[in-house]
Parts: structure tokens; C-alpha cells; sequence
């Protein structure tokens, strides 16, 4: 019955929508308050549905029951429990049902938490956020629906995969989804501002909230979903440039412009149309990511020809929504005035070429992902565009952006003194060449471009920590009281930055410098990597639950000095007829000694193991990097203040207070 | 029971639609006083900066000039909207709800498919199991018996093996009857499609020459014919493989059950190779009535047309003992029979089938035609 009541409240939900997408905006339109009440209370009885919906097939997995088709394919009674309930979202149906689910969920959040934002605004962005929604939801019922039953049902479920059952694989769709879905209400808010024909600092102050709590969590998501292949798949790289990293990548880019470009709207008036577009563009191209993800267009452009359903009607959704929020744009957007005028330096110039950048960066990775598509559809070839294309045309981009990135900060709004801050930046600039040369000999050698990258990461961090010093006047007495007092929004921005250039250091380290060897090893057989030599010391037959496991033993040693010991080992499941490869590793702030083995080299070369070492310098920055990004991310969440341009006067060396 | 839990749900869904209607109006919705609020944060703001001494006094003046200007632009509030207008949209939206769910919901739910937990299915779990343990010891026996086992006990085990999707058990019971005097086209060609079935559809080459060895021994059998076509097609010769299931398919002359699965193989390979699909050919039917003598005997009363069925009957049997090689006719001549209630006759028809299905699989329905007619008749 529960699977049923579930099937039912999917369709109360779409019916809510439905009702959702047309009586708030019509209100707002004839001034009807009633109307454009309703939103809110559609909007919470939408999310109840859906979670109730959600909980169903989730109630479904836990007690295994096979009689819902979508358990039969993706579950299996012997999986542990935590994988039982991940599976509900580990699969198509699940995952759409997910998506549908943080989507309502955001409009509900907005209609319970958004108070101060006025009537029309909120009905509206509500009718715009029920339009995804009723497509969304009739794309789950009529060509996806998790409800699907089977009777009698079958004896047991059909999967059982060991590599699959991963806790990181396991939470980072669901935080992926939560920013991918999440720029669906800034994007409804756009399109709202639209209709509304109105464009001004408090739009864009009602919408910050929304699109840092959506940008948090992707970044979030993918730094997650990096991890997760960095110490799961066991192939020692942790960003491939693959179609589907791709795609959640482009609405971050888009989303960090956004993000930027909104803090201009909001101090100063200015840059209206472009914030919209950004907000347009960003959750278009979530969508375009779901779509290339949905349709299975990745595994064939023919494969999805042969059974295009569902391919077709997102292709339909997509088109609708982004055309449509497009035209919208070009018929509304000449409309609205500029507000704020600014100076070439100022802090707007710096955030207008920020966007510029970020901008050209996500074209590149659409060029990239789309063009094989393309390629293949049109002449059949299969192509692949790989690390290669990307690191040739997305570094130059990044690197310039990174530039600015330490200065801007320190630029004043409207019209900023650049011979004052380059002065001001002089020591550091100094300091940053000599810490490139210190790197250059450290790396004796070594790529002069990765050389370069790391002294920009010094640049970026240097700037960003002078710039909070200097706000915070760290060096006069009363220094920790000022820095309490500052708004956190600021120091989020600082601590996010950081992040960045600590990312960075991760990113370059462990491509740059990265050392790969494979060898066929026995007992005694020593293995020299990155200074470090790796002595095989034999394999020992292990009994696990429900493997059986052949664990090497390695010694590492530095300079004849004894370092520790790795265990890597190789599984084999015999129920589920699969073998797995754990890898050890060695952590360690300088860089992540990683080791594994695979079967032994040929059948007669009996005892004969092939090891597979590779050393990643800095790898770890990337991972603390990434969560300084998030918190970053969270502390100007937690900031609810508005932040108000302070504009210097022309000649800022003659300031004297006045009055 | 689900009815009722479904109209809870639905009326309290109709019930929160109907919400807004007890609501009060709120002193400061409208966009101005909304909009006023956030600049007055935003003057205090400065205000606070100034004081902590992060922008000098001529940049928050300079500032609150500018968001004063902002406020004087943002005009006045527009006069209170209308109050409760709207009560139908709403009553009428809450009618809606329930009712499109519940249409909709007919369209796509199955309202009696109960919940079943894997807990609740020890049972099942304990036939599934004993079956296993069945099986088991039927393997066992036949492995420890000197003499290799019964052809009957190993081809059991193959067929259970394969209804159970245990393909390469399957294989390896099916691989111990190869060998025997016994074996049968049929033999090899299940013992084929194990292996093919265990490698996920690939033709290894090992069941390459079974499929080959299949053919040999009866190249009649379809199954041999369709296993060589796809493993051609894997090996790249598509289009051999195309024109292998469709002459056959065109030798054969007459309808028969494997020509749907032929034809949907012949045209999923066509399709990669950009030609038209085909549908099978108009057969003769070899014996059967035709469609003129179909009307003419719809039109006549009951008495002439059994009759006339008669004639055709009798005019079957003739033909087919000059053909005594056609299958279908005698099938279609037993079934006939057994209709018009003549079971001497229709027995005789069967015997002469009999021999022409020995050499088929098991589970060829025209075999099992063949031999539940003969049981149904007493013979055995």
C-alpha cells in the first residue's frame, strides 16, 4: 500500500504545481492578495507531497520490497543497510525524484523563510519555480516513474555491486543535487525580476541567501565527488575532466560569477542585465547537465537515438526553459536602467573582468564537454576531449583571473586608487618572486608553467591575508575587537579566497609533480618513487567477512630510514563474483604516498605481483582547499547584513574627516 | 483501506489549498515598505562602519548619499490591493487538486499490487532454498555416479540451471552430455546459448564451434542458425549474418515460431548496417483453407459447413501422405480432428507427427503438441 500512497501523493504534488504555476502569478498581475497567498501554502503542501513520495520508495528499499520494480533493479536483500537507503537516490528514477524534491523543497523554504521580501516578488518567483516543477514531476510520472510494480515479485534483488557500495558515492549526489536544484530558485527569482520589470539593490540583497546556500553545497558536491574517485576508484587522479565532472563544474563557474556579479548589483545599482543572465545561464546550464547526464546521451549519441523518450523530453524541458527565460531577457532586459556609474579601477572594473574571465572559462569547458557530442552525431566519429584541450585553454584563462584576484579586494568601490594599492603590494610582490625561485629550486626544475601557477597561489594567498590585515589593522592595539566586529560576509569572502589559492597549490602539486611507476615486484624486490624506496616484503591470505583477500606487505623507507609500513590489498567476493582493489596510502600534508597491487604478473610467474605506486605531492591542499571554499561559503550565510558600497573620494591621500 | 488513507491524504491537501483564505493581512507586504526596509539596513550599516573606523566620514557620507537617493526613487507603495477576491479561484483550486490526482492516478497506479517485505517471504525463501538443496543433491548424485550420470538427470539440472539465470552452472551440466552417443543437435545448441548467455551475449570460441558442431548434427535447427548469426555479427560480418537469419527464414517456406526472434535479430543488425527493415514474407499457408473458402464456409449453415470442413479435412489428409514431411500439416490435420471429434483419426495424424518431432528440443511447442496430444488420446 505504501508504494501506492506514494504513487498517489506524485500526483497530488503535480496537480499542487499545476495550480502553483498559474493562481500566485496571476495574483500578482490583478493585485489579488489572496491569490498570491496561495503560493506559500502550495508551495509547503508541494514539498510535504513530494517528501512523503520520497520517503515511500526509501521505505520501499529499507524493507526490500521487491514488488517495486525500481528495488528489484537497483537493491538487493544482502545489501548493508546504509546502501540499501542510498540506493533510493542511486539510480534514475530515485535521483529525478531527488531533484524533484529539492526543488520543491527550495520554494517551500522560500515561502516559510523569505519574510522580507515583498508579496508580488515571492508569488511570482513561486509560480516560476512551480513551472520546473510541473515539468519536472510529469517527466518522473509518464516516462520515469519510481513507482513502477511487479507481481508476483521476484525471489531477490539485482544488485550487488561491492564498488558501488561506497559511503562518499553514497552522499554526494545528494549534495551535488542540493546546488544544482538550488540555482533553480535564483533562477525564478530572475525570471520573476523580469516579468516584474524590476531590477534593484534589494532585489538582488533578497536573493543572496539563496544563491550562496546553492553555491556552498555544489562546491561541496563536487569537492566531495573528487575525493570520493581520488580514494575509491583507485586510479590515483582526482579530476578527469570527464563529461559528467564537467557538467557539475560549469554551474559552479557560472554560479561564481553570479555570486559576484550580484554583490555589484546589490552595493551599487549597477551590472542588472548581467546578473540576471547569470542567473539564467547558471541553472540552464545545471539543466543541460542533467539532461547530458539523464538521457544517456554520454554512453552513445546512437544509444540515446535508439530510445529517445526521456532524452526527448528533458531535450523539450530545456529548450522551453532556457529559450523561453532567454527571450524573456532580450525583450526585458534593455528596459532596465544602470544605476551606479564607476571608474575604470575601482572594485567594479575588477569584478566586471572576474565575470569576463569566469565567463570565457565556462565557455571553454562547454566547448569541451559538447563538442565530441556534436562530433559524433554529425559524422560518427568518437572522439574524446581530454585533460589535454582543457589544460590548455582553461589554465590561461584561470591564471590571469587569479591575478586580479589578489588585487580586487583591495580596490575601493567606484573609483580606487591603483598606484596606492600596487604600492601598497609591492613587499609582497617581492616576496612572491622569491618564494617562485625558492620553488624552483625545491622542484629543481620541473615545469616552468606549474612553477609560475605556484608563485600565483603565493600571490593570491599573500594578497588576501594582507587585505584582511589591513582591514583589521592587525598591527594597532584593539585588532582582535575589529576583526569580531567586521561583517562575516567579509571575512567569508577572505577565508573563501584563501581557499582558492590552497586549492590551487593541491592542484598544481599533485599534476605537476606527480610520479607514476609500475612495477613487477617479489618478495625482496625494492622500488624507489619520489625519494622514497618501497621494499616488498610477500603477500598473506586474508579471510573477510565476505571476501577472501590477498594483502601485500610493503616497507617504505626514506635515505635506509624506516618511514611505515602499507598493506594494499586485492579482494575477491565470491558471492557476488566480483574482485575489488583497496589501495594504502600514506598521508601526509607534503603529499600522498598511494599504493596498490594488481594479480600476479602471468600465470607461470608465480609469485611475481604487479605494484602500482604513485607519489602525489600536495594533494592534501586540495581537499583542505576545498572545505575552506565551503566554509567560506557558510560564513557569508551566516552574515544577514547588507553590505553598502563606501565609495573614496577622487584624491584619497587628502581625506580628512569631515565635519 | 488505501482508498481511505488516499482521500486523508487528499482532503488534507484540499484543506491546507484552502489555507490562505483564513489568513490576515499582513501590515508591510508591499514591495516599497519591503524595499524602504532594506535601505534603512543598509544607512545603519554605514553608519556602524563609520563608527568602527572602516571607511573615514566623507566615504559614509558619500554612501548615504546614495542610498538616500535610491530611496527617494523607490516611490510610494501602491494602494492596498484587493481583499478576498479571489475566494472562487481558491475553493475551486482545491477541488482540483484531489480530483486531477485522482484521475490521474487511476491512469498509472495499481491500487491492489500489496506491499511485500522481503522479512515476510520466508516461505518463498524456504521453497527457493529447498529447491537449491534439491538441486545440489541432484548434482551430486549424477557427479558421483560411475558411469557419468543420467542424460535425463544432466539435462534437467541444465534446463533448472538456465530458468534460474545460472548460466555457467547451466553450462557446465549441459558440457557433460556433448560427449554422449546421445547428444542431440538440441544439446549442443542449449549448451551454446549457456555459454553465450554467461558471457553477457559474447560468442567466445568455445561456443563458436558448438554453435558449428550444432549445425553439423541438424543444420534444420534454428537455434544453431541463430546463434552463427550473431556470433558472424560479432565478428564484424553483419551483413552475413543479416542474410543468414533472412534465408532461412525464406528456406523454410513456411510459418513458424522462431521467425519473430530471427526477424527482430535480422533487423536490429540492419539498422546498424542502414537498411530497411523487413517483415517476414506472405507463406502460402501450405494446407489450411483459404481465405475465399474461409467466407464460404461463414456464410453457409451449420450443417454444410461441417460439411465442407469435412472436405477439407479429407482433402488434407490426402495431400499429406504424399507429404508425410510436413509437420504443420499434420498438426493442423490432428487439431482438426479433434474438433470435429473424430480421436481415431486425429491419434493417427499425431503418430505421424511423432517421428518428425524426435529429433527437436524438449520444449519446441510443436514437440509438446505432439506429446500432449498423444497423453490427452491415451497413448503413450
Amino acid at each position: 500500500m505504501i508504494p501506492e500512497l506514494g504513487q498517489f501523493a506524485l500526483a497530488l504534488a503535480l496537480m499542487a504545481a499545476l495550480v502553483q504555476s498559474l493562481l500566485p502569478i496571476i495574483g500578482a498581475t490583478r493585485g489579488d492578495r489572496t491569490w498570491m497567498e496561495s503560493a506559500q501554502t502550495t508551495a509547503v503542501v508541494q514539498a510535504l507531497l513530494v517528501a512523503f513520495a520520497f520517503g515511500a520508495l526509501m521505505h520501499a528499499y529499507i524493507i526490500s520490497d521487491f514488488t517495486v520494480l525500481n528495488v528489484v533493479e537497483n537493491s538487493h536483500s544482502l545489501k548493508p543497510m546504509l546502501y540499501k537507503v542510498a540506493g533510493t537516490w542511486g539510480n534514475h528514477e530515485g535521483s529525478l525524484l531527488l531533484w524533484v524534491l529539492i526543488l520543491a523543497l527550495f520554494g517551500a523554504a522560500v515561502a516559510v523563510f523569505a519574510s522580507n521580501i515583498p508579496l508580488a516578488l515571492k508569488a511570482r518567483t513561486l509560480s516560476v519555480q512551480a513551472w520546473i516543477s510541473v515539468g519536472f514531476l510529469s517527466f518522473l510520472i509518464l516516462t520515469s516513474n519510481p513507482f513502477e510494480r511487479v507481481f508476483p515479485p521476484p525471489l531477490d534483488g539485482q544488485d550487488l555491486n561491492p564498488l558501488l557500495q561506497d559511503f562518499g558515492l553514497a552522499i554526494h549526489p545528494p549534495l551535488l543535487y542540493i546546488g544544482y536544484v538550488g540555482f533553480s530558485i535564483v533562477f525564478s527569482f530572475a525570471v520573476a525580476a523580469l516579468i516584474e520589470g524590476r531590477v534593484d539593490p534589494a532585489w538582488a540583497r533578497w536573493v543572496r541567501p539563496w544563491t550562496l546556500a546553492a553555491w556552498t553545497s555544489l562546491t561541496g558536491g563536487i569537492a566531495l565527488g573528487s575525493w570520493w574517485a581520488y580514494y575509491e576508484l583507485g586510479w590515483g587522479g582526482w579530476w578527469f575532466w570527464d563529461p559528467v565532472e564537467n557538467v557539475s563544474f560549469m554551474p559552479w563557474l557560472a554560479g561564481t560569477a553570479l555570486l559576484h556579479s550580484a554583490i555589484v548589483t546589490e552595493k551599487r545599482d549597477t551590472f542588472k542585465a548581467w546578473t540576471i543572465l547569470l542567473a539564467i545561464l547558471t541553472f540552464s546550464l545545471s539543466l543541460l547537465g542533467t539532461f547530458i547526464v539523464r538521457s544517456g546521451l554520454l554512453t552513445s549519441v546512437h544509444a540515446f537515438a535508439v530510445d529517445p523518450e526521456r532524452g526527448v523530453y528533458i531535450l523539450g524541458l530545456l529548450a522551453v526553459s532556457i529559450l523561453g527565460s532567454l527571450a524573456l531577457f532580450a525583450w526585458r532586459a534593455p528596459a532596465m536602467e544602470s544605476g551606479g556609474l564607476f571608474a575604470p579601477i575601482s572594485r567594479e572594473a575588477g569584478l566586471l573582468i572576474n565575470n569576463l574571465l569566469i565567463a570565457t572559462a565556462c565557455a571553454t569547458v562547454l566547448f569541451g564537454t559538447l563538442y565530441p557530442l556534436f562530433l559524433e552525431a554529425i559524422t560518427n566519429e568518437k572522439i574524446s576531449v581530454g585533460p589535454p584541450f582543457f589544460n590548455a585553454s582553461f589554465i590561461p584563462i584561470t591564471l590571469p583571473l587569479i591575478i586580479v584576484m589578489g588585487i580586487g579586494p583591495h580596490l575601493s568601490w567606484k573609483r580606487a586608487d591603483l598606484p596606492g594599492v600596487l604600492a601598497r603590494l609591492k613587499w609582497l610582490a617581492v616576496i612572491v618572486l622569491l618564494a617562485t625561485l625558492v620553488i624552483l629550486w625545491i622542484a629543481n626544475g620541473g615545469p616552468l608553467l606549474a612553477v609560475i601557477s605556484m608563485g600565483i597561489a603565493v600571490w593570491l594567498i599573500g594578497a588576501t591575508l594582507q587585505d584582511w590585515a589591513r582591514r583589521a589593522k592587525l598591527f594597532q592595539p584593539g585588532a582582535w575587537a575589529r576583526i569580531r566586529r567586521q561583517p562575516r560576509a567579509s571575512h567569508g569572502m577572505t577565508m573563501a579566497h584563501l581557499g582558492l589559492g590552497v586549492l590551487m597549490m593541491g592542484a598544481i602539486g599533485s599534476s605537476a609533480w606527480k610520479s607514476d611507476t609500475v612495477a613487477f615486484a617479489e618478495k625482496g624486490t625494492i622500488v624507489p618513487i619520489a625519494g622514497f624506496e618501497i621494499i616488498f616484503e610477500g603477500i598473506e591470505q586474508v579471510r573477510g567477512p565476505n571476501y577472501i583477500a590477498q594483502v601485500a606487505s610493503l616497507k617504505v623507507t626514506q635515505d635506509g630510514e624506516y618511514i611505515t609500513n602499507l598493506y594494499p590489498e586485492r579482494r575477491v567476493y565470491p558471492v557476488a563474483g566480483s574482485t575489488t582493489t583497496e589501495s594504502d596510502i600514506r598521508q601526509t600534508l607534503a603529499g600522498d604516498l598511494y599504493v596498490s597491487i594488481a594479480e600476479p604478473a602471468s600465470e607461470d610467474a608465480a609469485g611475481l605481483w604487479t605494484l602500482r605506486l604513485i607519489y602525489e605531492p600536495l594533494v592534501n591542499f586540495l581537499w583542505i582547499g576545498s572545505v575552506m571554499l565551503v566554509l567560506g561559503g557558510a560564513l557569508s550565510l551566516s552574515d544577514r547584513r547588507l553590505r553598502v558600497g563606501a565609495p573614496r573620494r577622487a584624491v584619497p591621500t587628502n581625506a580628512t574627516p569631515a565635519e | 483501506m488505501i482508498w481511505a488513507v488516499a482521500a486523508i491524504m487528499a482532503l488534507s491537501v484540499a484543506v491546507g489549498l484552502l489555507w490562505p483564505l483564513g489568513s490576515k493581512a499582513s501590515v508591510r507586504s508591499g514591495r516599497v515598505s519591503k524595499t524602504m526596509a532594506i535601505y534603512e539596513d543598509q544607512l545603519s550599516e554605514v553608519e556602524r562602519d563609520q563608527e568602527r573606523g572602516l571607511i573615514t566620514a566623507s566615504e559614509a557620507q558619500a554612501a548615504q548619499v546614495e542610498i538616500k537617493r535610491r530611496m527617494l526613487g523607490a516611490g510610494e507603495d501602491e494602494a492596498p490591493v484587493a481583499e478576498r477576491s479571489g475566494k472562487g479561484g481558491i475553493i475551486a483550486s482545491a477541488l482540483f487538486v484531489p480530483v486531477a490526482a485522482f484521475a490521474l492516478y487511476t491512469q498509472i497506479g495499481a491500487p491492489n499490487v500489496p506491499t511485500v517485505p522481503f522479512a515476510e517471504r520466508a516461505d518463498e525463501q524456504r521453497d527457493a532454498a529447498q529447491l537449491q538443496t534439491l538441486l545440489g543433491e541432484l548434482k551430486s548424485r549424477l557427479e558421483s555416479d560411475p558411469e557419468g550420470g543420467e542424460t535425463r538427470g544432466w539435462t534437467l539440472l541444465a534446463t533448472t540451471l538456465m530458468n534460474q539465470n545460472r548460466y555457467s552452472e547451466a553450462a557446465d551440466a549441459f558440457s557433460k552430455l556433448i560427449d554422449r552417443d546421445d547428444a542431440t543437435s538440441a544439446t549442443f545448441s542449449q549448451y551454446a546459448e549457456a555459454l553465450i548467455l554467461a558471457e553477457n551475449g559474447t560468442v567466445t570460441p568455445l561456443a563458436g564451434r558448438i554453435i558449428a558442431k550444432s549445425a553439423e548434427l541438424d543444420p534444420t535447427n534454428p537455434a544453431a542458425t541463430y546463434y552463427s548469426a550473431i556470433e558472424q555479427d560479432q565478428a564484424g560480418n553483419s551483413a552475413q549474418a543479416r542474410a543468414l537469419l533472412l534465408d532461412r527464414i525464406a528456406e523454410e517456406g513456411q510459418p513458424a515460431p522462431w521467425m519473430p526472434t530471427f526477424l527482430t535479430l535480422a533487423n536490429n543488425i540492419g539498422t546498424q548496417l542502414g537498411e530497411e527493415p523487413v517483415t517476414l514474407p506472405e507463406f502460402e499457408t501450405p494446407s489450411g483453407p483459404k481465405q475465399d473458402d474461409i467466407e464460404a464456409a461463414s456464410e453457409m449453415s451449420e450443417e454444410d459447413r461441417e460439411a465442407f470442413i469435412r472436405t477439407m479435412v479429407d482433402g488434407l489428409e490426402e495431400r499429406l501422405q504424399d507429404e508425410p514431411e510436413n509437420l504443420d500439416g499434420w498438426l493442423q490435420l490432428a487439431r482438426s480432428l479433434m474438433v470435429l471429434g473424430e480421436q481415431d483419426r486425429a491419434l493417427a495424424a499425431l503418430k505421424s507427427a511423432q517421428p518428425l518431432v524426435s529429433n527437436l528440443p524438449a520444449d519446441d511447442p510443436r514437440r509438446l503438441t505432439v506429446e500432449t496430444g498423444l497423453a490427452q488420446l491415451g497413448f503413450d
